[in-house]
Formats: structure tokens, C-alpha cells, sequence
């Protein structure tokens, strides 16, 4: 079965249209041949292979990316040399460069950077229309930084803009931590230039360190986090088993009768002890600690504040009470269980608030994706 | 020296002073000022454009770019002990003086680059030893919880199994063709593991490595 036909226009859309951008100017010759044979061989690839991760496993390991790309490149390269042959000299390279800048803002409608990219273009064009000569219309782009602008370095600094808020609205505080540095190594370099713009290549390359650094911090953050999610809910359900409401409560009511929702029911009751206990040992093992850290933690206390703990105040002080019970072979004490039926028969278990949006949320919800989309996901709310 | 070829001179004086004092492009520097006293040093510009041609300063230029690149590539890898990332700009840094045009260089970086994706592409899938911790976290929780006779059964080995069935299963079906899709002869190499740059992502002691290490050989059936 061939490849999902959206999946491999998106993949092959470019190449297409470099193709036939080539084709419509009558590009011809050995390396024009080379793209057309390695764009019917990316075709052919689209129906023949089953899926995407196969489909873009050939085309990279055939090399059909970079072979259609150098031919690209020389093919271009012969096109511009013929078109420069002429006697034109620094008259035609002007007209010519700008043409090609005019042609760079056409390519560029409907990109969601548009208006910013297309200014630095728009500058050159007035530049070299504005009656200089060929070199200094050069100098003038170069001194005043145009080329480096145009590898456009204000979308990568709005992309780290945007990234840092979407972390800050999912309330990721290390990935936030990660983009402020991200960020402010990128105003440094920036700051270090003429025309303060970054060199993407030094910039890629701190960045690159800065992402490196963070990695294990994340990795950490969101494993610990796994760990007492699981060992907070182990005793939350141990508690609860316990009470008269459990047998038509949806975590132990089996369709094939009572009989299967007593037997998930004694199964809580016997065995979360024994599974907390060895999932404690794992959090001690890991990270060396224990399930007193929890609440302390600054992991715990982010989740809270954003909203992410499904519990109420009520239920969590339960659950911290129940746990030193919770161990192999024992029971809750009474008390504990009248509280649980008390929170559960007034269904104050969940907090209420529970993974609703603030208002700043909100805010850079709407910053990033617009109103509508916040309608769309969350009108209800 | 007439007025196009003076703003032409300033010109390559623009550029070169886009790379006074920055120590990481001192060959760009260095290619960029022979350029600029070639034109200085002209009589006319046809001058020049002989000099360029014969003393092929235009792909000196580039190659001296790709060179100041690769060189802080390579000290960058070196420092982060990225040993597969490092491959590219070694190989780049071997190939680069031999090249004659600027097409054979375009060609030779990106054909090295290609090569190297891949190779870092199959490294990677070391890692699924991360992604799976969760899983064998489970496996290890549900084999040595203590729980009363009656479970011991479904809890200790029925579940554990199911899971380790489940890994098997994807693994062989799904991981493993993938990997081949990438490398005809992949094989997971267990003790790759080790290697800084897979280790450093694992937040956890070595001692408790060791032990996930040879729950996920069980866990994946390797």
C-alpha cells in the first residue's frame, strides 16, 4: 500500500516544485537528467513503500535528498552562468539580483513570516534601485548587515519567543529556564555585531550546548514527576477500595458481575501495598528519595500551582494520612475510610479547578495561536 | 585605478572586516583579505578577474568558510563527546583541501553530511532503552511486589509477562524493521549504552542501569 498521499505531498511538495520551477525556465543538460531521474525515483518510492518512517528511511539512505540537491545546485549554477555570459557586466548582475529578490518575496506569500521576511528583501530591492552602482549596492548590503538579515535571524528569535511561552502556558519551568538562555545567548551574539544580527552558525552552535545541558535536567524532571504520580494514586485507590461506594465505582465494577468487581476490589486492597512499596524502592533508587520529598518538591509544587493535580486539598491530606498504613498485608484504619466516603459521597475528591486554564493561560494561548483556536479547544470552558 | 574598481575594492574591504578579530573565522579572514589585495593590487578589474581564475581565490574563499565552520564543529563535538556528530566535520575537514571547484565541495559536504544523518539516525535508536524505563520500571515493581500467595500469580508473573510479551512482540514487528529500513544490518548494541552521549540522558545510577540494561535484553528479547 502506498504511502498516505498528504504525507508524501508534504515530503515531496519542495522537490516538485523545484523540479518543474527548473523545468518552466528549460533547464536541460546531465545534472537537469540526474534530478528528473532522482524525482520519478522518490515517486516510484511513494507508492512502493508502506509507510511514512519506511518511505523517509529510503529517500534518505538512497541519498535521493542530497543527489536531487547537488544536481539542483549545478543545474542552477549552469542557468546563471549562462544568463551572466552576456556583455551586460555590473548593469545585468544588478538587474538579475534584483529580479531574483522580486522572485524571493513571490516564493515567499503565504509563509506565516512574511511581512518580516520579505522587509530585508524589500531594502536590497530599494538599494539596488536607488541608481548604485553594482559594488556599492554589494558594500551597502554587506556593511549594513542585509545579507545576514536575510538568513532571517528576527523569525528564529520570535520562534524562541514563541517556544519559551508555549512552555511557560504548559508550565515547563526548566524548558522556560532553557529558551531565557537560549534567548539571551542569542541577544548576546546579536548585541556583539554592527547591525545586531546573530551569525547562525555561532548561534547554532550555542544553542545546540544550551539544549545539550538541559537534556538530562528534563529527563529527571519528567521521571520523578511519572514516579509519584503512580505512587500518589497507588494509595489513593488502596484507600478507597475500602469503602462502601467501591463496588460501583468505575475502577473496580467489572461488566461480567459482582463477583469479578469484589475480586478487582480485594486485588487493590492486597496488593497496592505491596506495589507502592516497590515502587518507592525504585524512587529511592533513582533519585534517593522518598515519599515524604514529594510534596516538597519542586516538581510537585509546579504541577500544583498549574493546575495539573487532580485532587482536591481534601483528598491529598487523606491520601498523606492513609500512606503510612499502606503497606503489605495491613489495612486502613477506620477513620480513613469514613473520611473517603464522606469526600466521596459529597464528590469533593476532584479539585475543582483541576486542569483549567488561568486567565494568564489564556493569555498565552491566545498570544500564540490566536482567539479562534482558544474557542475551538477550550470554548466550553 | 578607476571609480569602479575603487568601489569594488571597498566592497572586499566590507567583507573582510566582517571577519577582523573574530577568531573563529581566521581562514575566512585570511581568504577574504587575499581577495581583497588581489583587487587592490590590480591595475583594472580584468586584472582582478585573472587573478581570481588563476589563483582560484573564489573557492579558496569558500573552502576557507567551510573549513572555520567544521573546525569549530569538530572542537564543539569533541567538547560534548558527540562522537557520531563528530564524524562530520572530521570527514569534512579530511576532504576539503582536495576539492577543485565550489560544486565539488557543495557536493562532498553534502553528500558527507548525508552520510553521517544516518549514522547518527541508528546511534539514536540506542536510546529506546530511555523510553522504555517506564515499562521496565512497571515490570520490576509488579515482579517484586510482596503480595499475599493468592496474587502472586497474576501479580508477580502473569502481568510482568504480558508486558515483556507485548516488548517482544513490538520490537520484532515494529523497532526492529524500522532500524533495518536505516541499516540493512542493524543489531542493538547494548554497550553503547555506556558512551556518554546516550549515558548523560539517563538521570539515574550506574548500578540501577546495569540492572534496567538487562531487564530490557528480556524485556525487548534480544
Amino acid at each position: 500500500m502506498p504511502v498516505d498521499k498528504a504525507m508524501a505531498d508534504s515530503i515531496l511538495g519542495t522537490f516538485r516544485k523545484m523540479f518543474q520551477e527548473l523545468e518552466d525556465k528549460g533547464a536541460e543538460g546531465e545534472s537537469f537528467q540526474v534530478m528528473r531521474e532522482t524525482m520519478d525515483r522518490m515517486e516510484k518510492l511513494a507508492l512502493e513503500t508502506n509507510d511514512v518512517s519506511e518511505f523517509t528511511a529510503k529517500l534518505t539512505t538512497e541519498n535521493l535528498f542530497m543527489d536531487f540537491s547537488n544536481a539542483y545546485t549545478e543545474t542552477m549554477t549552469a542557468l546563471v552562468k549562462g544568463e551572466y555570459s552576456g556583455d551586460g557586466g555590473d548593469e545585468l548582475l544588478m538587474e538579475k539580483t534584483i529580479e531574483a529578490y522580486e522572485h524571493a518575496i513571490e516564493n515567499l506569500k503565504g509563509n506565516p513570516h512574511y511581512e518580516k521576511l520579505k522587509a530585508p528583501l524589500e531594502e536590497l530591492i530599494e538599494v539596488g534601485k536607488s541608481g548604485v552602482s553594482y559594488p556599492v549596492f554589494l558594500r551597502i548590503a554587506e556593511e549594513q548587515g542585509l545579507n545576514q538579515t536575510l538568513q532571517g535571524d528576527m523569525v528564529v528569535r520570535d520562534a524562541i519567543l514563541s517556544e519559551k511561552l508555549f512552555c511557560e502556558f504548559m508550565h515547563l519551568p526548566l524548558e522556560v529556564e532553557k529558551h531565557e538562555k537560549i534567548l539571551k545567548m542569542h541577544d548576546q551574539l546579536a548585541s556583539q555585531t554592527p547591525f545586531n544580527v546573530v551569525d547562525s552558525f555561532q548561534f547554532g552552535l550555542e544553542r545546540q550546548k544550551i539544549e545539550w545541558k538541559y537534556t538530562p535536567l528534563i529527563n529527571r524532571w519528567h521521571i520523578i514527576s511519572r514516579l509519584w504520580e503512580k505512587m500518589i494514586e497507588n494509595v489513593y485507590d488502596w484507600l478507597d477500595s475500602f469503602g462502601s461506594f467501591a463496588p460501583r465505582d468505575e475502577r473496580w465494577m467489572s461488566r461480567r458481575g459482582i463477583t469479578y468487581t469484589m475480586h478487582n476490589i480485594k486485588r487493590t486492597q492486597e496488593c497496592n501495598p505491596g506495589i507502592l512499596k516497590a515502587r518507592e524502592k525504585v524512587f529511592m533508587e533513582y533519585f534517593q528519595m522518598s515519599w515524604d520529598d514529594i510534596f516538597d518538591h519542586e516538581t510537585f509544587l509546579t504541577a500544583y500551582d498549574a493546575k495539573q493535580i487532580w485532587y482536591s486539598d481534601q483528598t491529598l491530606e487523606l491520601i498523606k494520612k492513609a500512606h503510612p498504613y499502606c503497606k503489605p498485608f495491613t489495612k486502613p484504619e477506620p477513620d480513613l475510610i469514613r473520611e473517603a466516603e464522606e469526600i466521596y459521597a459529597t464528590q469533593s475528591y476532584k479539585r475543582p479547578d483541576a486542569f483549567q486554564y488561568s486567565e494568564e493561560d489564556k493569555e498565552k494561548f491566545i498570544a500564540l495561536f490566536g482567539e479562534d483556536k482558544w474557542n475551538e479547544y477550550f470554548g466550553r470552558q | 585605478m578607476d571609480q569602479r574598481q575603487q568601489e569594488y575594492v571597498e566592497y572586499y574591504q566590507s567583507r573582510l572586516k566582517k571577519f577582523e578579530n573574530n577568531p573563529l573565522y581566521a581562514n575566512s579572514y585570511q581568504s577574504e583579505k587575499a581577495l581583497y589585495e588581489a583587487i587592490a593590487n590590480s591595475t583594472d578589474l580584468e586584472e582582478f578577474g585573472q587573478k581570481v581564475e588563476s589563483e582560484n581565490l573564489a573557492v579558496k574563499n569558500a573552502i576557507a568558510l567551510v573549513k572555520d565552520q567544521e573546525t569549530a564543529r569538530k572542537k564543539f563535538y569533541e567538547e560534548l563527546k558527540e562522537e557520531i556528530k563528530l564524524h562530520a566535520p572530521l570527514r569534512i575537514l579530511d576532504a576539503v583541501d582536495s576539492v577543485k571547484t565550489d560544486l565539488e565541495l557543495i557536493k562532498m559536504v553534502n553528500d558527507i553530511e548525508s552520510e553521517v544523518n544516518i549514522e547518527i539516525i541508528v546511534d539514536l535508536f540506542t536510546q529506546e532503552i530511555y523510553n522504555d524505563l517506564m515499562m521496565l520500571e512497571e515490570i520490576e515493581v509488579y515482579q517484586t511486589a510482596e503480595v499475599p500467595d493468592e496474587w502472586k500469580k497474576e501479580i508477580n508473573h502473569e502481568r510482568p509477562q504480558e508486558m515483556i510479551n507485548d516488548g517482544i512482540k513490538d520490537w520484532n514487528e515494529s523497532f526492529v524493521p524500522n532500524a533495518r529500513n536505516w541499516d540493512p544490518n542493524w543489531q542493538y548494541n547494548a554497550s553503547l549504552i555506556w558512551e556518554e552521549r546516550h549515558r548523560r540522558i539517563i538521570p539515574i545510577p550506574d548500578e540501577i542501569l546495569k540492572k534496567r540494561i538487562t531487564q530490557f535484553k528480556t524485556y525487548r528479547g534480544i
